[in-house]
């Protein structure tokens, strides 16, 4: 079985469920009272857009062991309401990556309660590979090459993000990612030329396809820049909403699209078996048997090294080789909290922080 | 006296010279509210600004720079933003989509709005019902998801066509996207208008001069548009002006979903959201915000005083001196 | 009276219906479906499966039955019976993006709060516009009405997405007077309600004051006045009364978009009402959720503008209805 099996377990597909209650409740099992939990946490109370109360489950194996008696799950939309009431101390932790204030990260880095830590999680650009002009790798490399993502990584964002040349973050278990491709402008232009558009004439203007977010659009407008000064080429954006965005990235309907993953697990796995030919997530039209051959070799491989050999084989061939995609910068960890109130927090390369270790040092206030 | 017609309004005849025109008269009362006239100076100097921008800019709307977030100066009179780009030609640039957005909308408002209002309260009975039914049902439907439809439909649609047919560049595909703004933001903004339209000539129709022009013989149709709106023209440059600025920032916030315009290009209403975000407690970069701001109000203020200074030369029971 | 409510009342049957199926076949047109994840299913049997639960595989006319309630289906033996619930019993069906919540729980639990907050709005841009409008008339074409025309504008030309921030950073981070956020207190309602109503002070301001510009013209205020009567006695007995119509037109749809509540003043300030699914359930395509809060809106919209046009003709009383 896979080097991953023990990580997988612990992933919240595999999480338990009473099976009577769904039985009983259908689609409505999740307001069951008392909720039956086998967690160290059962859900008292869930108000829409409101907010989450767990109370400690008493009939947990570990009872001692759970530091906190009741923990409120705040719901929030903006980013600048949870630093208000982070500030007010209404809250005490934000660990929603979407509710920290980017642009301010600067500034707040400083500050004794924030804690940023490198994470499992990269931010990329699909190529259609089945699309003129990029199904010629040669075109793909030159976009890759004349990206400074130094500059994307450090002034757009802001919390540490370090500018990725593989898709695999640095410190998945047990894996070495291979080299990336180089920023080097010049070759870029080489490529572009051998692929038969010599400073960037001829080649078709071409969408960036992106769900409508200010950080998306900031990194876009970067990259549009990019590649008109370096290749000549010119980018036209294409922001959508959501579920437009989804549904065309789903069905292949793009140039270039923006895109990011998230480690479920610490593995490179997770990342990498998205781009086999069946896999749903691949979402780029390229497929190469080779590529699965690897993974599935390496899947099967009971030594490491030789698994890591060849994850790190399959790597290259999936952004060297075939530059299938153009990795940006790997996301940082970010939390909120004040160390000297809140214990039991360890940063972690999967951002994963068990509650029943979740303390504050000076008791809550009776809960309301 | 059949009614309050502008061109026989009650001291008309008392005005010296025969050869000054009612409407020559109703410039003159123009020309000498001041207000008004810096109003309209401002909106021409908006327009031409818009006009030469591309020909006195020294920065193109688009290009990234080194100098992120530099407060203003003398490079950058209003300062630059995240990408480094100068914000006055942002400024000037949004101007060209948020004064055409807001005008296309306010027009299809005005049009659509007086003249289905206008009729709904005129001739009442059933078709005041079904018309105000009507709106109920347009009013009532989501107007996101209708915007979300009509933009990523038709926009497909007439993307394959012009290209196929026309073989039309994709810079003027890309436009074609502005107009289906300017039809989504348009429908949805008519049915207050009638709404109100429809509530003030149902009170009027209900006058003495309506009935008494009606029983020497004229046509509803000309009692509606001579006697009737002329009294209503007020609450319909009001409303307009009132429509605009929700245009504005409707686009805005359709930008934000991704519907509206597409970046690098920018709007009004998009860099005021863009910059809404610099307020908070940590660090400000005031000018993100202020000077977006401002251009929207002052124009809106411009536009408001032409409005008012319009509706006074020409009001039928204004006063004539 | 009575005959005209019962008729306009049972008007709304088929309005309702008409709406709901219009709202119903215009979410499905959006491209994307309410099950588009960004991690894809496993295989494509699991969301066939999701797809079949939800009866999203069958055609729209059998969808709209059942959503209504009056569709018959064959159960487990083979005998016919109705399928239960649907929109004719009230059953506005289950969200399809918050599962384990239903369209009404979500109706029952947002629109309580999203109504106080509304009517404290309205309240306050009633009781600031009002004044405003009628001061800016009065003083038409000099300072005061510059001056009062611009704060007008200013109000609805600044969205509350700067105005919220602005309160928030003054009055509760510096001043501490106020709550940042969350819906608790009373206290906690001020600023949103500001937030909230200034923006529609300044429209009512401006409307009022075309009101009583036009109605400082009429010619029975012109006779009032040559009676001798005071100034403010003209204004506030006699002119008041037609001035305010063009807001009593306006005040039916401003109170439906605001008891519907403001995508942007709940996610300022957290406060859980039913105009953040307003915005998100439409972007989430959650087919149910979307029709449902249509047909909320439209009931609160029709109703309250029937009591506008009751409140017109009881104001001018040559307006008949009918």
């Amino acid at each position: 079985m896979a080097a991953f099996f023990l990580d997988l377990c612990a992933f919240q597909t595999l999480a338990v469920v009473h099976r009577k209650t769904i039985e009983t409740h259908g689609d409505r099992w999740l307001m069951a009272r008392p909720f039956p939990s086998s967690g160290c946490y059962t859900l008292e109370e869930w108000n829409m857009n409101d907010k989450v109360r767990l109370r400690k489950n008493q009939r947990h194996w570990d009872l001692a062991n759970i530091q906190s008696d009741v923990i409120d799950l705040i719901h929030l939309e903006s980013a600048m309401t949870a630093l208000n009431l982070f500030e007010k101390r209404q809250a005490d932790i934000i660990w929603d990556k979407t509710l920290i204030p980017m642009e301010l990260m600067d500034v707040l880095k400083e500050r004794s309660y924030v804690h940023t830590f490198s994470y499992l999680a990269t931010y990329f650009v699909r190529f259609n590979v089945t699309r003129a002009p990029f199904n010629d790798s040669r075109v793909r490399k030159a976009l890759t090459m004349s990206v400074d993502k130094r500059r994307i990584a450090g002034r757009i964002m802001k919390a540490g993000e370090k500018p990725a040349s593989t898709l695999v973050p640095p410190g998945a278990a047990d894996y070495e990612g291979p080299a990336g491709l180089p920023y080097d402008p010049p070759a870029a232009r080489r490529l572009l030329a051998e692929a038969g558009y010599p400073g960037g004439k001829g080649f078709p203007s071409f969408q960036y396809h992106s769900n409508s977010a200010k950080q998306h659009e900031q990194v876009a407008v970067e990259l549009q820049a990019m590649w008109r000064q370096e290749l000549g080429i010119v980018m036209e954006m294409r922001n959508v909403e959501w579920k437009v965005y989804l549904a065309d990235q789903n069905a292949v309907n793009y140039e270039l699209s923006r895109s990011a993953w998230v480690g479920d697990y610490n593995d490179a796995n997770t990342f990498l078996d998205s781009f086999m030919s069946q896999n749903a997530n691949n979402r780029t039209g390229w497929k190469s048997p080779r590529y699965d051959a690897l993974m599935r070799e390496a899947n099967q491989a009971l030594d490491r090294r030789r698994r890591a050999g060849l994850l790190q084989e399959a790597e290259k061939l999936l952004i060297v080789d075939d530059a299938v995609l153009l990795p940006l910068f790997y996301y940082a960890g970010i939390n909120f909290y004040r160390p000297e109130e809140i214990s039991g927090i360890w940063d972690n390369l999967v951002d994963e922080h068990p509650l029943y270790a979740v303390k504050k040092k000076r008791p809550n206030v009776a809960p309301r | 006296m059949t009614a309050p017609d502008p061109a026989f309004s009650p001291r008309a005849s008392a005005s010296p010279p025969a050869s000054v025109t009612p409407s020559q008269r109703a410039w003159r009362r123009f020309w000498r509210n001041r207000p008004s006239v810096a109003g309209l100076a401002w909106l021409a100097f908006l327009v031409a600004l818009m006009a030469l921008w591309p020909w006195v800019a020294p920065y193109s709307f688009s290009a990234t720079s080194d100098v992120q977030f530099s407060p203003p100066s003398a490079t950058h009179w209003f300062g630059t933003d995240v990408n480094g780009r100068d914000l006055l030609t942002r400024v000037v640039y949004g101007a060209r989509v948020s004064v055409m957005v807001a005008l296309v909308g306010a027009l299809v408002a005005v049009v659509n709005g007086v003249l289905w209002g206008a009729s709904a309260g005129f001739f009442g009975g059933r078709w005041d019902g079904f018309a105000m039914r009507v709106v109920d049902i347009l009013y009532s439907l989501p107007s996101i998801i209708f915007v979300i439809v009509l933009i990523t439909t038709l926009e497909s649609w007439t993307r394959q066509t012009l290209q196929a047919r026309f073989h039309l560049g994709p810079e003027i595909v890309g436009k074609a996207r502005l107009l289906f703004l300017f039809a989504g933001l348009g429908a949805i903004s008519w049915l207050n208008m009638a709404r109100i339209i429809r509530g003030q000539v149902l009170s009027l129709r209900s006058r003495a001069f309506v009935d008494a022009s009606l029983a020497l013989g004229a046509t509803p149709g000309r009692v509606l548009f001579k006697h009737i709106l002329p009294n209503v023209y007020g609450v319909i440059i009001v409303y307009a002006t009132l429509t605009v600025p929700s245009i504005i920032l409707y686009e805005s916030f359709l930008s934000y979903l991704g519907l509206g315009i597409q970046p690098p290009m920018a709007s009004w209403g998009s860099l005021i959201s863009d910059g809404a975000s610099q307020l908070n407690p940590i660090r400000v970069h005031w000018w993100l915000i202020v000077f977006p701001a401002g251009a929207l109000v002052t124009t809106l203020l411009a536009m408001n005083f032409v409005g008012d200074g319009l509706r006074d030369a020409w009001d039928p029971k204004g006063r004539n001196d | 009276m009575t005959s005209y409510l019962i008729k306009r009342l049972l008007g709304l049957v088929p309005l309702l219906l008409c709406i709901s199926f219009l709202s119903f076949w215009l979410v499905r047109l959006a491209p994307g479906s309410p099950f588009d994840r960004e991690r894809a299913p496993a295989s494509p049997e699991i969301e066939r499966a999701l797809r079949a639960r939800y009866h999203q595989d069958e055609p729209l006319w059998k969808q709209y039955v059942r959503y209504l309630g009056a569709l018959r289906e064959p159960d487990a033996q083979g005998r016919a019976h109705w399928v239960g619930g649907g929109l004719l019993q009230g059953d506005l069906g289950p969200s399809l993006k918050y599962r384990n919540h239903t369209v009404n729980d979500i109706v029952a639990q947002g629109l309580p709060i999203s109504m106080s907050l509304s009517l404290l709005a309205f309240c306050f841009a009633i009781g600031l516009g009002v004044p405003l409008g009628v001061y800016t008339a009065q003083r038409r074409g000099e300072w005061g009405d510059y001056v009062g025309s611009f704060f007008a504008l200013l109000a609805f030309c600044v969205p509350g997405l700067v105005v919220g921030p602005l309160l928030v950073m003054g009055f509760a981070l510096r001043w501490g007077w106020f709550p940042v956020a969350l819906w608790t207190t009373p206290w906690h309602a001020v600023l949103p309600t500001i937030t909230l109503g200034l923006y529609f002070a300044g429209r009512v301001a401006r409307l009022m004051r075309e009101g009583m510009t036009e109605a400082l013209r009429e010619g029975y205020i012109v006779t009032a006045r040559a009676k001798g009567l005071s100034e403010s006695r003209v204004v506030f007995r006699h002119a008041l009364r037609l001035a305010i119509l063009p807001v009593v037109s306006y005040s039916g749809p401003l109170l439906a978009d605001l008891l519907t509540g403001s995508f942007v003043v709940e996610s300022l300030f957290r406060i859980p009402g039913i105009g953040v699914f307003m915005v998100n359930s439409a972007l989430a395509l959650d087919y149910n959720l979307v029709v449902g809060l249509a047909l909320v809106y439209a009931v609160l919209l029709i109703v309250l503008n029937l009591i506008v046009d009751v409140t017109y003709s009881l104001l001018d009383r040559r307006v008949k209805l009918g």
